[in-house]
């Protein structure tokens, strides 16, 4: 084996010498000289098919195999004679003694070395990565030596560990006790649809994000958020690739199969720098234990990447109720819609999260996923606030008196608190709340950070936001957030670097678009701020704002641009409605100071979310001296800084 | 309702078929023994032969340093015989090529198949250390944990052969280092 404790597999395939005299012992027989030089084995280690001269296939590798692990245990070959034919004969007829091997050594190994050794091709283990599993199984429970320790056994690195040990013996003995392939990162990549079924998709990555999701709660354990990953669906890169992008040590990869009632999901853990397969297992439920599977699969990885549970986290990961399979399909077909974020969509999520509620009136995660709909909706101005925030926050409530832990309904809680009841204090328990549960959450972590930049906490504010970076390294959202959040900073130039990095992400997204406007804008950078806001408001759907702007740039410059912008929106308001905060940033850039500062007050009125960025938003510093600004900020009770 | 078994059987395709039999009758049979053991110090195509490795009535393996990239390898040397009869040298190309694209950690790799001078040799990474049979020779039996942790690794090269349909066909401790 090498200095790393690698082993390596020699001679695939190939014709070959014989071993080196005197070490391997014998050479393999060839058919060479009688047919194509066709390897046909070494005795001791032959196959019953072997030995007949009949077709070969992998299931001979696994014979073999089970004689190099006997021989390892043993300390004897399995098969052994004083001649050749001796040796065949026993191949061919006799079983290993049994007897020979170790006391200790554990059932789940004797009967695979016994499967392995089957003489009949047909009723032999048939795959080796069942035997893999079922060693690495063994491993766990007895805690096998790891590679590192496994090195130190080897020639090399003892005489590495001699000198080590002259110099510290005791520190050196606890160091080799305690190696291990402690794992901090992981990466769930989309669990393969096996079902042959396109419409089935929907279902594997439903469980993707809920293998996520139960992962997150492990506090020790960084797990990258579902945006991130979902890039990888199909793409063609190696485990290795990926981990590097994604910061991680580790993938976790597997398929989704169900078939009637039953769901089947096959989940392998493989460290990235290795490849090297950890953990795999292969689980099979009624649909309405899906929930708690979740868990044992979250917990089965927890365990082997040797990360610490709180006890918490094991009451949580274990403490999965049942669930209705119809309801629990309806709610992952609605997740699905919800992160498309588009008003259709959100209207699809919500019948679905509704024809769970039918199907299960208890069902909690339901009762978020409409919270978050809503919630969102009324943000954006899709829907007024007064109309959508009080249902996200009795459904949030809903939620939490079902089921008191269950994080996406805190999250969804604490962003009421923060942009609806502008309550600071309750929002901020709520927030930390969510995040001890779910300390992975990678919305919750941009969330919470804009939160902390409102109300100006810039020390807490830049982890948090980086945080949210890591754990979902791709999302463009996140990446637009970040870049709010500097142009609050007041740090224009790092807030521009970021914000474009947001662009490949998703070019289409609304939020990278308004905040490059109003960071042009704070440069003094004209053409290009008008192109942004354009931009904006074409992806806002705003067509006759955005011919608004256009005609004012043409007849006047930047200002009469935004001046009849405003005016186009504000005429829309008449008739529906319009976040009344963007109108105000559009005055506010015409410089119409009073006219913004009348929107802004429409805003407050209206219970716009977005009016708590006055608190901190420097497109707005020009009103800082106004008192109807001022009084505006006092009637939000912000607290003191 | 227990946990299932892992890893449904896979599709197993035929392994390795032997190609059809010599068409050329003009060929002798192979007698295996004509082949000459290259002296070290010896150049073969752009390697620098270094040492006899190993010697049998398949070939031989040396020890030989790749000047270009700077490393040591192993080459394979195969018979003769193979030079002048197509079909097994086509036969041994495949499987090459098909080994070739092995990558795997737990697998020693082979770099090239290259000819020279009528000498048609393997390339292959060249592992150090003592071969699993060196080892049991030398101490036996082993740890039950070691033997685990040696037999999982043998297993994760095997399952990503197989999964090439690549059957070693000679699994034992003296092919594996």
């Amino acid at each position: 084996m090498t200095p790393q404790g690698r082993v390596k597999v020699l001679d695939f395939g190939l014709a070959k010498p014989s071993g080196k005299a005197g070490t391997s012992g014998e050479a393999a027989l060839t058919e060479y000289g009688t047919e194509q030089g066709r390897i046909i084995g070494t005795p001791g280690y032959m196959s019953p098919e072997q030995v007949r001269g009949l077709e070969v296939d992998a299931r001979t590798d696994i014979w073999a195999f089970g004689c190099v692990l006997y021989e390892l245990l043993a300390g004897q070959r399995a098969f052994r004679g004083q001649t050749i034919s001796d040796v065949l004969a026993r191949v061919l007829e006799r079983e290993p003694d049994w007897k020979d091997l170790p006391v200790a050594t554990p059932a789940k190994v004797r009967s695979l070395l016994a499967e392995c050794l089957e003489k009949d091709p047909g009723r032999r283990l048939q795959s080796i990565g069942e035997a893999h599993r079922r060693i690495a199984e063994a491993q766990s429970r007895g805690r096998g030596l790891t590679r590192r320790q496994l090195a130190a056994a080897s020639g090399l690195a003892a005489a590495a560990a001699l000198v080590a040990a002259a110099l510290d013996v005791g520190s050196l003995r606890s160091r080799l006790a305690s190696a291990s392939p402690a794992i901090q990162s992981v990466a769930v990549l989309p669990l393969a649809n096996l079902s042959g079924d396109p419409a089935q998709e929907y279902f594997s990555d439903g469980l993707t994000d809920a293998l996520i999701t139960s992962l997150s709660r492990i506090s020790a354990l960084k797990v990258i958020s579902r945006t991130s990953i979902m890039q990888y669906k199909g793409a063609k890169k190696t485990l290795r690739d990926i981990a590097r992008e994604l910061g991680v040590e580790a993938i976790i990869e597997g398929s989704v199969v169900r078939s009637g009632g039953r769901v089947r999901i096959n989940a392998q853990l493989i460290q990235a720098a290795t490849e090297k397969n950890l953990w795999a297992e292969s689980y099979e439920r009624d649909m309405q234990d899906l929930l708690r599977l979740q868990s044992e699969v979250a917990q089965a990885i927890a365990q082997r990447v040797q990360v610490t549970l709180t006890p918490q986290e094991q009451t949580r990961l274990a403490a999965r109720q049942r669930v209705n399979p119809e309801a629990y399909d309806a709610y992952l077909k609605g997740c699905v819609h919800y992160y498309r974020v588009t008003p259709e969509d959100f209207e699809t999520a919500m019948k679905y999260f509704r024809l769970a509620l039918e199907k299960d009136p208890n069902f909690a995660q339901a009762y978020a996923g409409i919270a978050w709909v809503e919630g969102s909706r009324a943000h954006i101005g899709m829907t007024p606030p007064e109309d959508g925030w009080p249902k996200a926050k009795a459904a949030a409530a809903k939620a939490l008196s079902l089921d008191p832990a269950l994080t996406e309904a805190h999250g969804a809680l604490a962003v009421v608190h923060y942009l609806y009841d502008w309550d600071w204090t309750a929002a901020d328990a709520e927030f930390r709340r969510a995040l001890k549960l779910d300390p992975n959450n990678a919305l919750m972590q941009a969330t919470y950070a804009e939160f902390l930049a409102v109300l100006h906490r810039w020390d807490e504010w830049e982890p948090r936001i980086r945080r949210a970076l890591e754990l979902d390294p791709n999302n463009a959202f996140f990446q637009a957030l970040y870049g709010m959040q500097l142009l609050f900073r007041r740090r224009y130039d790092d807030a521009m670097v970021e914000l474009r990095k947001a662009l490949p992400m998703d070019p289409n997204s609304l939020v990278t678009h308004f905040t490059l406007w109003q960071a042009y804008y704070l440069k003094r950078m004209q053409p290009e701020a008008f192109a942004e806001a354009k931009t904006s408001l074409s992806l806002w759907g705003q067509a006759e704002a955005a011919e608004a702007l256009q005609r004012g740039y043409a007849r006047g410059g930047y200002r009469e641009a935004n001046r009849l912008a405003a005016e186009s929106l504000a005429a829309r308001a008449q008739r529906e409605y319009v976040t009344p905060f963007i109108v105000a940033a559009f005055y506010v850039e015409a410089g119409l100071n009073s006219r913004a500062v009348d929107w802004l007050e429409k805003s407050f009125l209206a219970h716009d979310s977005q009016v708590v960025y006055v608190n901190v938003d420097p497109t707005f510093d020009v009103l800082r001296d106004d008192p109807r600004f001022q009084a505006l900020l006092s009637r939000l009770k912000f607290p003191p800084r | 309702m227990g946990i299932l078994l892992l890893y449904h059987p896979r599709e197993r395709r035929a392994a390795l078929t032997p190609p059809e039999k010599p068409v050329s009758p003009q060929k002798s049979e192979p007698s295996g023994q004509t082949q000459t053991v290259i002296p070290s110090g010896r150049q073969l195509g752009s390697y620098q032969v270094r040492s006899l490795l190993g010697k049998g009535g398949m070939g031989e393996v040396y020890r030989a340093h790749d000047p270009k990239l700077a490393r040591d390898v192993a080459i394979k040397t195969l018979p003769a015989e193979f030079a002048g009869h197509a079909e097994w040298l086509a036969r041994f190309q495949r499987e090459a090529r098909m080994l070739a694209a092995l990558n795997h950690p737990n697998i020693a790799a082979l770099y090239g198949l290259e000819e020279s001078g009528g000498v048609h040799y393997l390339v292959m990474e060249l592992v150090e250390g003592e071969t699993l049979a060196e080892r049991l020779h030398r101490a036996s039996p082993l740890a039950p944990n070691e033997a685990l942790e040696i037999c999982a690794q043998v297993a994760e090269a095997l399952q990503a052969a197989h999964e090439k349909s690549i059957t070693h066909r000679d699994i034992k401790p003296a092919n594996i280092r």
